[in-house]
């Protein structure tokens, strides 16, 4: 009978050999994971002024503006047509990685990191005349599931239909489709509209 | 961690009437923290990193606590998600020049390597299986998918890593 080690025997002598040289780890207080937990509650919604088109184009392009409170950041773009460039006073600057959707006046994104506490940004021409549609299509979202999720809950989340979420992965079984943990979902893009303009 | 819930939650394998076996978040984070410190450590090479994940992990767990009905196997999907993004990230950097490939604190292990090669499901369930020793039943029930797909994955992940690794 051979005596070389199967691979199953490799790969747990392996990781456990690994696990030994590790060495004790020792958990951190859970202070951190409190506030870790703060600082995820902060990154996963933050939301745009409602209704500047300037703004949402930041927003689109990568800047998001988290004006103080509620009231609209002085100085916003205004329908009747923005300046070359535009000084926006914010409360906080932040840098987010996905344009989820729009709901009524307010911008939704994902994976939002404070870069600064800019008071100030200046929004190039570029960035103003970026349509967001334009700048939503340019890259494609894509989730990643997890346990629990639901199609229901993803397309809540996205603020897409179930039926647009599952013709655009082109699901076999549509809305019935069974979601595999760590399946990537793609979302299709939301069509942004400007609020409508009086000049 | 004032508001952290004190919600008795049944141990992922307790049997139904174990009525002994409930975890409290502070307890799966006392039971749990060094096993996936480890899981994780296997994907993304270095502590700092490892643990890391492991919070952002725990972290995601807390926020769900009470409505979850396995915590320590949403806890193993956060953290495979979580070593997932990285290792992503990762194969984008190689992808520049003179990309620096950091080796951890244990040097480079051909074995490990081939592992975090496999494809996601399948690197999953490998250090499912072989690191935290999961049954298949285990495992189905932490990545919520049939007892057969584990099997079959598995299978030909072993497939996969015996070619590279003899290679």
């Amino acid at each position: 009978m051979s005596d070389r080690p199967t691979l199953p025997e490799i790969l747990e002598g392996t990781l456990a050999h690994r696990a030994e040289s590790l060495g004790e780890v020792v958990p951190i207080g859970l202070d951190a994971v409190a506030r870790r937990v703060e600082h995820r509650r902060a990154r996963r919604r933050a939301v745009a002024v409602g209704g500047s088109v300037a703004l949402v184009a930041a927003c689109a392009a990568g800047l998001l503006l988290i004006p103080r409170g509620d009231e609209p950041a002085p100085g916003a773009a205004s329908p009747s047509g923005p300046p070359a460039t535009e000084v926006v006073d914010a409360g906080g600057l932040w840098k987010c990685e996905g344009l989820v959707g729009t709901d009524g006046g307010s911008t939704y994104f994902e994976d939002c990191e404070q870069v600064g506490d800019g008071t100030q940004i200046t929004l190039t021409p570029d960035q103003l005349t970026a349509t967001p549609t334009t700048a939503a299509a340019s890259a494609e979202q894509t989730y990643i599931v997890e346990a629990g999720d639901s199609i229901f809950e993803i397309a809540e989340r996205y603020g897409v239909e179930m039926d647009a979420l599952a013709n655009y992965n082109r699901w076999d079984n549509g809305i019935d489709h069974v979601l595999d943990v760590g399946e990537v979902v793609r979302i299709p893009p939301v069509v942004a509209t400007p609020p409508t303009t009086s000049g | 961690m004032g508001a952290a819930p004190h919600i008795a939650h049944r141990s992922a394998w307790a049997a139904p009437d174990d009525t002994d076996l409930t975890v409290t978040f502070e307890e799966l984070y006392a039971e749990q923290y060094a096993p996936m410190v480890r899981l994780a450590h296997t994907l993304v090479d270095t502590v700092p990193r490892a643990e890391e994940v492991v919070q952002d992990a725990f972290a995601a767990v807390y926020e769900r606590f009470d409505r979850l009905e396995q915590p320590a196997a949403y806890l193993r999907v956060c953290v495979l998600n979580n070593c997932r993004r990285v290792l992503r990230r990762r194969m984008l950097r190689r992808r520049q020049p003179a990309a620096v490939i950091d080796d951890g604190e244990l040097g480079f292990n051909h074995v490990v390597d081939a592992i975090r090669r496999l494809p996601a499901r399948q690197r999953s369930m490998v250090v499912l299986r072989y690191d935290l020793q999961l049954t298949d039943a285990e495992i189905a029930e932490t990545l919520g998918v049939p007892i057969g797909t584990v099997k079959s994955t598995l299978h030909r992940a072993i497939a996969a890593l015996r070619e590279e690794i003899h290679r």
